[in-house]
């Protein structure tokens, strides 16, 4: 009966999900370009079945932050834009429960982040924009539940997910603009399908 | 498909599907940086970025260089000394003074009622601060003595800026500082220190303070000799202008509100009281023995007063205005009025007390001369607009801001109108020529106009409108524009067609976090 339980889904099946997430970020520089002590995200995983119990994750996160910051105090205004792409990697392992699956990860990152200000939108000379682009790496361990709907039998199933868990990565250093951190609490959420 | 989906977000990594901007808005307190900027003898400025509370060297073609400064300090107020040769900084730096086992390392983390300050004066020359003098955080003025080598702190209370009081604070205080090593030398010389005069040879000062001058030797910081300008205990008299003469025997001072001037003789000591017309509203001193005389004018009264410094006679010269500005140079003395609506301008020539009078369109805002081979050959006033009157041209200069364009060698005037306010102004003479640098409010060019020749100005693109100029060590000019993110021009005159630029370094440090002193969390 046990046996039955757990065998009901496979891991060694592939997954791919579109994705939420939110990572935290606690960091004065990152203040110039939200106001809010976290950094939502968009993108995607893909896993890939190893065993019955273990996958391999493939995660993208993308996120845009940043528009018309304000200057009291001044009378001029400047564009800031900060977009992070960050690409996870890492085993999953869990236990299935009918058509729940409670699992951990943990899973390598490496982050990309670019920043872009801009003292007047409306020129294209390079004395008002300024670029920085920065790479470093981190790190997510993570527990979360995927459920998975549909028969066994089926070729192609729609599953969602939701995970949380504590990531840090160091510092992305943007040069002389300074650098800005990312560690904290993490959240992901997606659906997608399995097959 | 399995085997190639992991390519997704690989693909996706690779494209740049977010060029556009982020539709956000965000504030924070204050600007990148501050437009008083502070030119160097090395060719380019000072300036404090209040937002990442540090100080950055900006030259043309380099990039901005962070100046470290002791104790990881802010600066507050930036001051060059005589030559651009050194940057006086005042500073300020963040200590935490909670009672706890965690290490506090940001300003963000500490109990505001915990946070406390530090403050100083940093010496900063090139791109290292190379010595940090201990100034009370209250002052933040400083008078430069001839040489380069001393220099006193004390405080402008009309400044406007907060007093910080830690504990004590002692108002009769200035710190005279050695400018080679940072070494501060405090002493009390009376209420409200506030002007500060130094002789030829820098081997005195004369403090000025309420009710009180004292004269200090600037070799062992001793008070030679204190002079009491009233001897009633009741009575205040608050210096409000003050000269050396030339040979440094006098001081002459005037007092805010009353008709006396006051000479104190330094070297017989002893005070001498002259009962003038009226309150002064001006006073020029010569600054050479050539011309060895003392001006006064009068707001309220229409004529100028001029004494001798030998037997302080007074030769007086009619007016037809009151005036209530002096500008001298060699051999003249400009008069003026920046606050009635009068027009008159007059040169004084002080070899014969012969007065010329020019009449300018508009009420005069503010007036520069310039010197063409150590002669001085031209005045530019900045006119501003007054209520209309007149013909419909009458009208329609009364109603604009104008320039004038004075000969000094002469008597013409030529008066200009501008299309906006004058933001900044600097005259420069080159290979013989005179020329105005005019900025103009909301305007991208520089005006560039040949004083011999006033009415054909040459217009120079700028890169942003510009908010003031400055003058270069070197004779060159700086002009700072608005620019959230750091613009400075770089004007050469002899060739104005080459203009440098420094910009973006109000970026420098901007995601720093703001950390408490290293040194305090030792």
């Amino acid at each position: 009966m046990i046996a039955l339980l757990f065998a009901s889904v496979s891991l060694a099946a592939t997954e791919l999900s579109l994705e939420l997430g939110s990572t935290h970020a606690s960091d004065r520089g990152y203040s110039l370009f939200s106001s809010r002590e976290a950094m939502g995200s968009w993108g995607a995983r893909v896993g890939f079945g190893l065993t019955d119990r273990t996958s391999l994750l493939v995660d993208w996160q993308h996120s845009g932050k940043g528009g018309e910051v304000e200057t009291t105090g001044d009378d001029v205004d400047f564009q800031a834009a900060l977009t992070v792409d960050q690409l996870a990697v890492g085993p999953r392992v869990g236990v299935h429960i009918q058509n729940v699956m409670p699992y951990a990860t943990v899973q390598a990152v490496a982050m990309r982040g670019r920043v872009r200000l801009d003292g007047d939108r409306d020129s294209t000379d390079d004395l008002d924009e300024w670029k920085r682009s920065a790479l470093t790496a981190g790190g997510l361990a993570m527990g979360g539940v995927q459920v998975i709907v549909g028969e066994p039998e089926r070729a192609v199933r729609l599953s969602g997910h939701l995970e949380m868990g504590y990531g840090h990565a160091f510092p992305l250093d943007f040069g002389d603009f300074g650098s800005i951190s990312f560690h904290g609490f993490a959240l992901r959420g997606g659906a997608g399908i399995v097959f | 498909m399995a085997r190639t989906t992991w390519l997704i977000p690989l693909g996706l990594m690779g494209c740049d599907p977010f060029g556009h901007w982020p539709e956000g808005v965000e504030s924070i307190e204050g600007p990148l940086w501050d437009r008083d900027v502070v030119p160097s003898a090395d060719g380019g400025v000072y300036v404090a970025l209040p937002q990442a509370h540090a100080l950055a060297y900006a030259a043309p073609g380099t990039d901005a260089v962070r100046v470290e400064l002791e104790h990881d300090a802010e600066p507050t107020r930036l001051l060059a000394s005589p030559g651009a040769t050194r940057l006086l900084a005042f500073t300020q730096w963040p200590i935490c003074t909670a009672e706890t086992d965690e290490k506090i390392e940001l300003v963000e983390d500490c109990p505001f009622d915990s946070l406390d300050w530090g403050y100083g004066l940093d010496l900063v020359s090139g791109t290292d601060a190379y010595a940090t003098a201990e100034v009370p955080g209250f002052m933040n003025a400083i008078a430069f003595a001839p040489g380069d080598a001393t220099a006193v702190a004390y405080l402008d209370y009309e400044s406007g800026d907060d007093l910080p009081v830690d504990g004590v604070v002692d108002l009769s205080q200035v710190v005279f500082l050695d400018l080679e090593d940072g070494s501060a030398h405090t002493m009390s010389v009376g209420f409200s220190p506030n002007n500060i005069l130094f002789s030829q040879k820098a081997d005195k000062a004369v403090v000025l303070s309420r009710s009180k001058a004292t004269v200090i030797g600037l070799e062992d910081f001793e008070t030679l000799v204190t002079y009491d300008l009233t001897l009633d205990a009741d009575a205040v008299v608050d210096p409000v202008g003050a000269q050396l003469t030339p040979d440094g025997r006098y001081a002459i001072i005037s007092v805010q509100g009353s008709s006396d001037l006051y000479t104190l003789d330094l070297e017989v000591p002893h005070v001498d009281i002259k009962e003038l017309v009226a309150a002064p509203s001006a006073m020029w001193v010569s600054p050479t023995t050539d011309y060895d005389f003392t001006v006064l004018g009068y707001a309220s009264e229409t004529r100028l007063d001029v004494y001798d410094h030998v037997y302080f006679n007074n030769q007086p010269v009619v007016l037809e205005e009151p005036i209530d500005r002096l500008v001298g140079a060699d051999g003249i003395v400009v008069a003026y009025n920046d606050r009635a609506s009068t027009h008159d301008i007059y040169r004084l020539d002080l070899s014969t007390l012969e007065l010329t009078e020019y009449v300018a369109a508009n009420p005069v805002s503010s007036l520069e001369i310039l010197d063409v081979g150590g002669t001085p050959a031209f005045a530019v006033a900045v006119l501003r607009p007054e209520s209309a009157g007149g013909s419909d041209l009458d009208q329609y200069q009364d109603q604009n801001w104008g320039l004038a364009v004075l000969d000094l060698l002469g008597d013409d005037i030529v008066n200009l109108v501008v299309e906006s306010e004058p933001v900044g102004m600097a005259l420069a003479e080159r290979d013989g020529r005179a020329y105005a640098l005019v900025l103009l409010d909301g305007v991208e060019t520089l005006l560039m106009i040949d004083l011999a020749a006033p009415s054909a100005a040459r217009q120079i693109e700028l890169a942003a409108a510009p908010l003031g100029i400055g003058e270069m060590p070197d004779g060159s000019f700086y002009i700072t524009h608005d620019s959230p993110l750091g613009l400075i021009t770089f004007l050469d005159p002899t060739d104005p067609s080459s203009l440098e630029t420094a910009s973006g370094f109000a970026t420098l440090g901007l995601f720093d976090d703001y950390e408490l002193s290293a040194q305090e969390q030792e």
